[in-house]
């Protein structure tokens, strides 16, 4: 649970130099998973320093990714990294049982799913993170069938619309009124005193979470 | 499977975009849509109205695409405008390329002049001429040899070697006299704002932070700071204010 009016940024931001430091890879390494978008080109953010200009990246993000790579590196190309890291796998299609079986989603989520949205054949990557997303919530506190139903709905119509953006799901309160929000990563957004954020979910790194199951 | 028609224009002829196998624009020719083709050739003057997608694209003449181009191979030998970005596997200049987007390819070979209004990424990037990128220049190998001047906004790369232009000793002979009353030709020089990489060694080069794991500052250069990791080496002639071994 956050506080009133914090802010929603990444407060942690590692610079390139320490990054580099830190993971022991090379310039060249990092210009090269970055050719090969194995990091998104957002994570390149280009800060004033009194120093000039630098380059930080989102502390937490970079390092999982990078160890993530270094992982991934010994048994596969780049290419194939690529396709694993990449935040729109399009071929990916499930059906609810395989969800089920698998244990990506909650029998519960779908059937959730089911009678807010519609029943489907096969569920594509964007349907399988909307129930992903529900179900890390519930499982993450309380979340009850109101919540659960404005954050599927709000997702189903908007997210696509981010396309390969990476962006925050946010729920905020303000006298019992509950409001569902998806923002583009980048943006900072405050709000009142009177209003409380619920929760505040980064997308990206569910995404990732994700990913990582299905493959 | 379709059978694609070749489409040959000789004159003055403007034809809609289309699906074909072989294009070959000996004329001048306005192609007023999407072109998606297995060869592209321009001998005469050429201008796609929209994207084109090709295999191999070879422009001995004057041509624009106002879209993006897509091709496995592009060789320039004359002028080539493109509007969109490019995304080419073996490109080859020896003529004059401007994208007003960025340029993404496997190799580079410039014998001539690249421009690139975005970011220019390839595995390797060779030049013998010019070139201007607006952008970051990245690719794991980046060997230029100076033509003039060259620059781009940001270098990153693995290995980074820019070399001094080759003149003749009348030309080097014409420049010292020009230097000495204070009209000096800085011909042959690269300009960058930081070069980043793991093997660096830079000539002519203005820039003001290098970064790398091993440098060598060759002659004719000024930078204002190095960060190395292992080994640094520096030309005496060669202005570097302030270096730093990083731990």
């Amino acid at each position: 649970m956050m506080k009133v009016g914090e802010k929603l940024e990444d407060s942690n931001l590692i610079s390139k130099k320490d990054l580099l430091k830190k993971t022991d890879i090379s310039y060249g390494q990092l210009y090269r998973w970055k050719r090969k978008d194995l990091i998104p080109e957002q994570w390149f953010i280009k800060k004033s320093t009194y120093t000039g200009q630098g380059t930080f990246f989102p502390k937490e993000k970079i390092l999982n990714r990078i160890s993530w790579i270094k992982e991934l590196k010994q048994e596969h190309s780049l290419k194939e990294i690529a396709a694993i890291v990449s935040p729109k796998p399009a071929d990916i299609k499930l059906t609810g049982s395989e969800l089920v079986e698998e244990e990506i989603i909650t029998e519960e989520t779908i059937n959730f799913f089911i009678e807010q949205i519609k029943r489907r054949e096969v569920y594509n990557f964007n349907q399988i993170t909307y129930m992903f997303v529900l179900d890390q919530l519930i499982t993450a506190g309380d979340v009850d069938l109101e919540q659960r139903a404005i954050l599927l709905n709000t997702m189903v119509e908007h997210y696509p619309k981010f396309e390969s953006e990476n962006c925050k799901l946010i729920f905020i309160r303000k006298r019992k009124v509950m409001n569902c929000l998806l923002i583009a990563d980048t943006k900072h957004i405050y709000f009142d005193k009177e209003t409380e954020v619920v929760f505040s979910m980064d997308l990206s790194t569910q995404i990732e979470k994700l990913e990582k199951k299905l493959s | 499977m379709e059978n694609k028609q070749n489409l040959r224009i000789n004159g003055a002829t403007d034809v809609g975009g289309g699906n074909y196998n072989k294009v070959v624009v000996r004329g001048k020719s306005t192609l007023s849509g999407d072109l998606n083709c297995v060869e592209f050739t321009t001998m005469g003057l050429s201008r796609v109205k929209g994207n084109l997608e090709t295999v191999k694209a070879n422009i001995d003449g004057k041509s624009t695409v106002e879209g993006i181009l897509k091709s496995e191979s592009l060789t320039v030998k004359g002028t080539t405008k493109i509007m969109g970005s490019a995304d080419v596997e073996i490109l080859d200049i020896a003529g004059s390329l401007d994208i007003k987007d960025y340029l993404s390819a496997g190799e580079i070979k410039v014998r001539g002049k690249l421009e690139v209004d975005g970011d220019c990424e390839a595995d390797l990037f060779e030049v013998e001429g010019q070139f201007n990128i607006d952008g970051l220049l990245t690719a794991d190998q980046i060997n230029i040899q100076l033509h003039g001047t060259s620059q781009a906004k940001e270098i990153g790369g693995e290995k980074i070697i820019v070399k001094k232009e080759v003149t003749s000793k009348f030309k080097e002979f014409v420049n010292e006299v020009l230097y000495f009353f204070n009209f000096y030709n800085s011909a042959g020089k690269l300009t960058v704002e930081s070069i980043e990489g793991d093997n660096i060694y830079l000539e002519s080069t203005k820039v003001k932070v290098v970064r790398g794991t091993n440098v060598k500052i060759g002659p004719d250069c000024e930078i204002e700071m190095v960060e190395y990791k292992n080994k640094y080496q520096q030309d005496e002639e060669s202005k570097v204010e302030e270096t730093r071994q990083l731990g």
